[in-house]
């Protein structure tokens, strides 16, 4: 079932950011959102994600779907080593050797498997992120996958090849919103961009590229 | 670094020397043993108690009484200070309590303690309401400090409750908390000893230095000050000892888990 959003309405610091906005996003697409700084792109994640409750409007077709979330602050676990900040989101749905074969897949697909036991702290910016990313897709059985800047301290080379495992791992069925401010990093994978223009925000622009 | 340690040695031995030296001067203005023990007589009574077929009997009992009241603290603390950092109402629900234990003078309840329990437990429970607080609202603090955006992840993709309790709040709390926990067991030896001396039950080190002062055998008194001086600094070494391995199999847990 695909997630629809019916005149949404969202007032955050005494300044409307969403009015009467309304979308769907339909099953097994991949959306890529845009727009500038404090236009409301991670605040339309939130409210689709539940995080941030709206003032008024409708959120259909959430119930059951189980989502992946990459937060654009990465949320690793500081007290975790790399492979523990993967088992983490394992632990509910499989056992530990199953979990150790997935988390040795995705460390490796990520190259990240030789520092799977450095703490958290000990890796760059780019390797935190990446590790967020591995986790993000290492998750089991979502239904949507929400990408919030998932290139930020990434170097070019990497973007594509990030780019392609996400499009390679994510399941048939699943809708994939990914949020960047800089649309060249998937000018290769998308036939358009969602743009959140100006706020107060009633719909996407979209623009072909 | 070897230069360091043994400048701190001489001036530990120089202090040391100190002391000696005063109590041997002041021994010998006051020239009476109830007054001022000799150091000599003093040192007899330690062998003559260390020696004694009672001696373990006693430090067994107090010791035992430490332990307990820790561990009903320690257990009681978490499990309410857990509970009470996750839910508003039931903090206010154990504030007035909390606040009642904090501030009574502790000899106030050893008297009313001992109209209504043993003598044996009475060091028990005061080690318990000195402890209990402590405990309690660390474990709590531990909790309110643990990472909301990490909670705000575990939400989000529906991270089962036991599993954001172990790999979320635990972590949190427990590094919140190692330090204070660790103080309260020295805090709990000195409180017990204490409380013996009021509550006076059948075996313990409270209970013998005052039987000693009742017979006005100062030496002994002061025998068994350094014998709780000696105990609890044999005791402080293991608390430091536990608590590095403790620390350590926190950080050797995070650094050592392959994925193999």
């Amino acid at each position: 079932m695909s997630i629809v959003l019916e005149n949404i309405n969202k007032t955050y610091n005494n300044q409307q950011i969403f009015k009467n906005f309304s979308f769907l996003f339909e099953d097994g697409n991949m959306y890529v959102l845009t727009g500038t700084v404090g236009v409301g792109k991670t605040t339309l994640l939130n409210i689709i994600t539940q995080i941030t409750d709206i003032d008024s409007g409708m959120i259909s077709g959430m119930n059951d779907k189980k989502i992946s979330y990459l937060f654009q602050d990465n949320r690793l676990i500081k007290s975790k080593n790399v492979s523990d900040n993967i088992r983490f989101v394992l632990k509910d749905s499989m056992n530990k050797i199953e979990a150790n074969k997935v988390i040795e897949d995705y460390l490796k697909l990520f190259d990240l498997y030789e520092y799977r036991n450095y703490n958290v702290d000990k890796l760059s910016g780019g390797m935190q992120k990446k590790l967020a990313i591995a986790r993000t897709l290492a998750i089991p059985n979502y239904d949507i996958l929400i990408l919030d800047e998932p290139f930020n301290n990434i170097d070019i080379k990497q973007k594509n090849i990030i780019m392609e495992n996400i499009i390679k791992l994510v399941p048939k069925h699943a809708i994939v919103i990914l949020v960047t401010h800089n649309v060249e990093d998937v000018i290769n994978f998308v036939s358009e961009v969602y743009v959140l223009e100006k706020i107060p925000n009633s719909k996407f622009y979209i623009h072909p590229i | 670094m070897k230069k360091i340690v043994s400048k701190k040695n001489i001036i530990l031995t120089i202090s040391i020397t100190m002391f000696f030296l005063m109590w041997y001067v002041l021994y010998k203005l006051e020239n009476h043993e109830v007054i001022i023990p000799s150091i000599q007589n003093t040192f007899s009574e330690v062998i003559k108690i260390i020696t004694s077929d009672d001696f373990f009997n006693i430090v067994l009992a107090t010791t035992s009484r430490v332990i307990i009241g820790f561990t009903i603290s320690l257990f009681l603390g978490f499990i309410l200070g857990f509970i009470a950092g996750l839910n508003k109402t039931f903090e206010y629900l154990m504030k007035p309590y909390v606040l009642v234990m904090r501030s009574t003078p502790i000899v106030a309840i050893m008297l009313i303690a001992l109209i209504w329990f043993k003598s044996n437990n009475v060091p028990i429970l005061v080690n318990f309401l000195l402890c209990f607080p402590i405990i309690y609202e660390s474990v709590m603090a531990g909790v309110r400090n643990t990472d909301k955006s990490i909670l705000e992840f575990a939400k989000v993709h529906k991270i089962s409750k036991f599993t954001t309790i172990t790999d979320i709040y635990m972590p949190s709390v427990f590094l919140y908390v190692i330090s204070s926990v660790f103080n309260t067991i020295s805090l709990s030896w000195k409180t017990t000893v204490s409380s013996e001396i009021i509550s006076l039950p059948k075996y313990g080190i409270g209970n013998s230095i005052y039987t000693s002062k009742v017979y006005l055998n100062t030496a002994e008194v002061f025998a068994w000050l350094i014998i709780i001086i000696l105990i609890s600094f044999i005791f402080d070494l293991l608390i430091n000892l536990l608590k590095n391995n403790v620390l350590k199999k926190i950080q050797h847990k995070e650094a050592d888990n392959t994925c193999q």
